[in-house]
């Protein structure tokens, strides 16, 4: 690839740069194919298999990129820019719920004259049945976020760890592993993040504690 | 808490966690050292992870199993700011689009909704917002219009115009395009490219997903409200970090996938500034898609379709589309030229080469299929979608192209889209009109409150749009029918010949193949009244000048063949054909009000006066139609007598008897259609003043009546099916906004202000501060903002309906007319909503209130005592009105200096209009001016007195122009040209110092519609 500003690894080697626009530039597509790699996933796993999230980024890059992530800078960052894209899809989507709640939320289903269900409001309750992000547990998600967007200002890491860990899933080792850090101190970084999100979100802001 | 302070407090707390919890207390104690303070501080952030429990236990995505699902996240029924969700209408990785409900305006709108962390930073939220406004100002056929960018509740969303069609995508995955079909697809988007770049909007992302194709034919491109303002002209070569992130705009639109790099051009890809060629590439790459069903760069893999972007050409058209023609083939490989230098520099240029090649291939073709040339051209996007595609209950904005002047009933703007109309010289050209402006200058809201709950609209209405090619002519006269057996519909197009004039032509389209074909060439002459008899074999109809007031009556069968003359040269009237072909109902308007309604023979002989009612204070009106036996023609009849109002009137043709049918009133009415089952008419009637003209059921017998549209179109119709379940009307739609520009402005400095799509309804002012007050459409209310649109504060409440306003000279306070003591009265109120007070009584209508510049009184219109429109004077502070003349005149304003009212004279039915000055103690005219040819509107004052304000139409657009009243030649005070602006202005101000001008304008657009499912 000669034109290396525009392939993928370009692109996560000028946001470590400090290129802002990289990101930007990045998340999309990233979010895009986390979305549809995701989505497959969950169609073809049975209820309650927990994502083998290295495997559906490390697939995503492959798509991305168009080859396997060699290199550790690049895994690194890719993994970065995941976590952080998974972060902001989740927490839209528990925006829009939140939001939902206090429109009132969906119609009850009602009868139609024949006494029977239409096929959509069929479904519509079987919707409703499946694990959805319930508005409270969304309100959560939204407050966290704005927790540890705070968070971030004071640790860079910590905030990183929060996102590989709890909004991309990865294990503390794989944590570990993509931010070259040991395990014990992903751990502790883990720990003290909890304490001051916590703290947030319970009381105030971390750095008014 | 300082920086190293936190970190501090962070060593302590990640070294007391990694203890057991029994020993962490001892632990901080020691390592705190004595530093009290500091342990506290960890000790609370340490009590948090205690009290944690199953905080962040378990991953996010757990217990958000839905996020991957497709189901859309909201719900029928949620609200999203103003906008209540109806159904999820599309997708993509990067948001979801719903079709959604203005809850205020029930009007229907797509409604995107923008990731959250696309606008997480506030910068991006400012660049984003600037984005906004000049996109909002985009206002095109071809262009999607946007209504509103807004944030609520954290949810960033913009809504937009609903179109109703495929995406080019969809299209394309099921057909294989004609080259026909994609020059002319590529031609509209290029001309929403050429629109948009010359306001300073790239679109960035144009794809087959962004363009929608609408049934009738009408190309519309989707999601510039992502594309970047341009500041000027390119900067060329520049590659400043912040010029460059066109990929993210171009990467976050909603819809996004993986392909979209495909149609990236070179520059963009690199990353570089981008400038109006990158969209004149993409739609290359588009065109090239649309032709070859094959895009033209491609790959495995995002890095790969960039790579070959930059380095590769792409398969030459003839290789892949043998028969490409050698000028189309030029046209594609001049478009996806690498060096942006040598592409099409603009997609002016670009649109042009398209229109060349689409007249020459069109004229080769034509010469192939031996048929007359110029009629493909017109017809083929309408053939191209194969009839009508249903689109079930399409209340919301489906607009047809460009402007065609309102004909609004029973208002005062009739007069002013009258007044453009007849672009000639104008004035009422029928006594039709003294009895509009009545109705139009009266104001009364009659129906009970009690009546009104009960006519709920039918719920299953539906409104089809019928797919026609073309805009329609004036739908006051009738501009279209449908057959007795539904399968022909006979329309009236406006095109423009050679000389830049409106040419009217009619066609027929027949339903089940959705070929049109031209039954009556383009003329000069007006054509309407279009109606069928029952046999379906015939549409008659009016031809005539609006110059004679004369129409000839024709009839031409649906075959085609030479229309046959039935009446020559009779007065303009509304007719029907009865049931049987041998007779017509004629509706006519007499000299001095009122009106008669006559039976005739076919051709003309025998004519028989039914109904007769006479003199300002009753008439007859309305498009008169027959009941399904012939023995009785319904019509309405109208009456000042207890506020204006008009009924529904039945008359019997063998013994003239007449009755009323039921109980309802209704302010305006305009067409009554008598379905052939004779289970009932539908009306087309307004409610209340600031009512649009909307569909109303009413039953036969027994004359119950129930609305059926709830929108704030217009609607007018004159024909049914024979199984009285469809009914073919036009849909006339004109948003209204307010725009502010400089006097001397010309088009480009002319700003919207409002995007509400309904402000400014019956009035514009402004305060001495430079502030514009407003009232709105509906339920109105008067409101004031900044002449730059911010800031909008409501002054009035309720529900009574507050319109007309003007300010004071100190800006103090607002006269204004209010419906909230039963009719329509004079009022004030101070700015800031306090001290409300009814300055008029009694049973009287009064119009157009104004503040005297010495603030003393309000000048206004009233049928007060006569019975006819006079102008009045009220003082500011109440007690009894005093009637400025006897004479029938809608009165404006004072002159600057407080000596002269200027007043508008169209009680004239022949010949023209003209202006009056009154004293402002009263009495005769100190002068009397005849406006030029082509001049219209309310006249107003110059800030120096020193003339009198205009609006006058020439050269496609109308602009504001003043009369000096020394006699010298008529000067413009704007100088609009762009097309865009050739719509319709109804109110307007200047400012006080005389530099600036609001106006209200809208952009009327009229569809065919099929209505079913009323009964």
């Amino acid at each position: 690839m000669d034109n290396s500003e525009q392939d993928v690894t370009g692109l996560l080697v000028a946001w470590s740069q400090g290129d802002k626009d990289a990101l930007d530039r990045l998340a999309p597509l990233v979010y895009d194919e986390l979305r549809r790699i995701a989505h497959r996933y969950m169609k073809r796993e049975a209820a309650g298999h927990t994502l083998q999230t290295t495997a559906l980024v490390n697939e995503a890059y492959l798509k991305l990129a168009g080859q396997p992530i060699t290199d550790l800078e690049s895994r690194k960052h890719f993994f970065a820019i995941a976590a952080r894209v998974m972060r902001q899809l989740l927490v839209d989507h528990a925006r829009t719920r939140r939001s939902a709640k206090r429109g009132g939320g969906a119609r009850p289903a009602s009868l139609d004259e024949t006494g029977a269900l239409t096929l959509e409001q069929a479904a519509g309750l079987l919707a409703q049945n499946a694990p959805t992000l319930t508005p409270e547990r969304a309100a959560d998600l939204v407050a966290l976020d704005e927790a540890l967007f705070e968070l971030e200002t004071r640790s860079h890491e910590k905030s990183r760890v929060v996102e590989l860990h709890h909004f991309l899933g990865l294990t503390f080792d794989e944590v570990a592993e993509v931010m070259g850090l040991s395990s014990r101190t992903v751990k502790r970084h883990w720990e003290s993040a909890k304490a001051w999100l916590h703290h947030a979100i319970s009381k105030g802001t971390p750095h008014e504690a | 808490m300082k920086p190293e302070r936190w970190d501090e407090v962070d060593q302590i707390l990640q070294s007391v966690l990694e203890r057991a919890p029994a020993e962490r207390e001892a632990y901080l104690l020691e390592v705190c050292a004595g530093d009290e303070q500091l342990r506290r501080e960890v000790l609370t952030v340490l009590a948090s992870h205690e009290q944690a429990g199953s905080f962040m236990a378990s991953p996010a995505f757990q217990g958000s199993g839905d996020i991957f699902d497709d189901e859309p996240k909201l719900k029928q029924g949620d609200l999203i700011g103003l906008y209540r969700i109806t159904k999820p209408i599309g997708r993509g990785g990067m948001g979801e689009v719903y079709l959604a409900e203005h809850t205020a305006q029930s009007r229907e709108v797509a409604l995107k909704i923008l990731p959250q962390h696309f606008l997480d930073d506030g910068q991006r939220v400012q660049r984003f917002r600037q984005e906004a406004r000049a996109v909002l100002a985009l206002n095109h056929p071809n262009v999607v219009t946007v209504y509103d960018i807004g944030e609520s509740e954290g949810i960033h969303f913009i809504s937009t115009e609903f179109v109703e069609g495929q995406t080019l995508r969809e299209r394309m995955t099921s057909v294989r395009l004609t080259i026909e079909e994609a020059v002319d697809i590529a031609l509209q988007v290029a001309s929403a490219l050429a629109y948009a770049h010359e306001k300073g909007v790239i679109h960035r992302d144009v794809k087959p997903e962004n363009i929608m194709l609408r049934p009738d034919g009408y190309v519309k491109v989707l999601d510039f409200g992502i594309a970047k303002l341009t500041e000027g002209k390119a900067r060329s070569g520049t590659n400043d970090p912040n010029e460059a992130p066109t990929r993210v705009k171009a990467s976050t639109t909603p819809g996004m996938v993986m392909g979209t790099v495909h149609y990236m051009s070179p520059e963009q890809a690199r990353g570089l500034k981008v400038d109006e060629r990158t969209d004149t590439w993409s739609l290359g790459c588009v065109l090239y898609e649309m032709l070859t069903g094959r895009q033209p760069f491609d790959g495995e893999t995002p890095s790969d379709v960039i790579a070959t972007i930059l380095k590769h050409d792409p398969a030459p058209l003839t290789s892949l589309l043998p028969d490409t023609p050698a000028e189309l083939e030029h046209i594609v490989s001049k478009a996806l030229d690498k060096s942006k230098d040598e592409r099409y520099q603009t997609a002016k240029d670009f649109l042009a080469d398209l229109r060349r090649f689409k007249r020459h291939y069109e004229r080769e073709a034509d010469i192939e299929r031996s048929t007359p040339p110029g009629e493909r051209a017109q017809i083929a996007a309408g053939v191209s979608t194969g009839g009508q595609q249903a689109s079930p209950t399409n209340t919301g904005e489906s607009a047809t192209s460009t402007a065609v002047t309102a004909h609004t009933t029973s208002s005062a703007e009739y007069i002013v889209s009258e007044f453009k109309r007849h672009r000639t010289g104008i004035l009422l050209t029928i006594a039709a009109l003294v009895v509009v402006a009545a109705l139009g200058f009266g104001v009364y809201k009659f129906f009970s409150r009690g009546a009104a709950d009960k006519t709920v609209a039918a719920r299953d209405v539906k409104i089809t749009p019928l797919p026609i090619n073309g805009i329609l002519a004036n739908a006051g006269w009738s501009s279209a029918a449908i057959s007795p057996d539904g399968k022909y519909v006979v329309y009236v197009l406006v095109t423009h010949n050679e000389k830049g004039e409106d040419v009217e032509s009619m066609w027929e389209m027949y339903r089940p193949t959705g070929d049109a074909k031209q039954i009556l060439p383009p003329s000069k002459d007006s054509y309407g009244g279009l109606a069928f008899a029952d046999d379906g074999d015939y549409v008659y109809y009016w031809d005539g000048s609006d110059e004679r007031h004369q129409v000839s009556l024709y009839k031409i069968s649906v075959i085609g063949g030479v229309p046959k003359k039935l009446i020559d040269n009779i007065k303009r009237a509304n007719f029907a054909p009865s049931p049987d072909g041998k007779q017509v109902a004629l509706l006519r308007y007499d000299e001095n009000g009122g009106g008669s309604l006559l039976v005739a023979n076919e051709d003309g002989t025998g004519e028989r006066l039914l109904v007769k009612r006479e003199g300002i204070k009753d008439w007859i009106d309305g498009s008169p139609t027959w009941s399904p036996d012939g023995k009785s023609i319904a019509c309405f009849a109208g009456t000042y007598e207890g506020g204006v109002h008009h009924t529904l009137l039945i008359v019997n043709v063998a013994e003239g008897t007449q009755k009323e049918v039921g109980t309802a009133k209704w302010y305006g009415a305009a067409y009554v259609l008598w379905l052939h089952d004779g289970s009932g008419l539908l009306v087309a009637v307004d409610d209340y003043r600031t009512a649009p003209t909307q569909v109303w059921y009413v039953s036969y017998p027994d004359g119950a009546a129930r609305r059926v549209t709830n929108d704030l179109n217009n609607y007018f119709f004159t024909s049914a099916t024979a199984d009285s379940k469809t009914v073919l009307a036009v849909q006339e739609k004109h948003p209204l906004d307010i725009w502010v520009t400089p006097v001397g402005g010309n088009s480009g400095q002319a700003k919207q202000v409002t995007f509400t799509r309904g402000d400014g309804r019956n009035g514009v002012a402004w305060t001495p501060d430079g502030r514009i007050v407003f009232d709105t459409v509906g339920n109105s209310n008067l409101w004031v903002m900044k002449a730059d649109g911010t800031d909008r504060r409501q002054i009035t409440s309720g529900t009574d309906n507050n319109f007309m306003p003007s300010v004071s000279p100190d800006g103090r306070f607002v006269a204004f007319i209010s419906l909230r003591g039963g009719s329509p009265h004079v009022w004030r109120i101070d700015m800031d909503g306090s001290n409300l007070k009814q300055l008029t009584f009694g049973p009287s209508e009064e119009s157009r209130p104004s503040i005297t510049p010495d603030g003393k009184w309000v000048i206004f219109s009233s049928f007060r005592s006569t019975g006819k429109l006079t102008p009045w004077k009220v003082s500011t502070d109440g007690g009894e009105p005093v009637q400025l003349s006897d004479k029938q005149l809608q009165c404006g304003n004072a002159s600057p200096d407080g000596k002269l009212i200027v007043c508008a004279d169209s009680s004239q039915t022949q010949g023209k209009w003209k202006i009056l000055l009154l004293p402002i103690e009263g009495g005769e005219p100190v002068k009397v001016i005849e406006p030029p040819d082509r001049f219209f509107g309310f006249p107003g004052w110059t800030a120096d007195g020193s003339a009198i304000t205009l609006l006058h139409n020439g050269g496609g657009a109308d602009n504001f122009w003043k009369l000096p009243l020394d006699g010298s030649p008529p000067k413009s005070l704007t100088n609009f040209t762009d097309s865009s602006l050739q719509s319709t202005i109804f109110n307007y101000a200047f400012s006080p110092d005389g530099k600036m001008l609001t106006f209200t304008r809208s952009n009327s657009t009229s569809d065919l519609v099929l209505i079913s499912d009323f009964k």
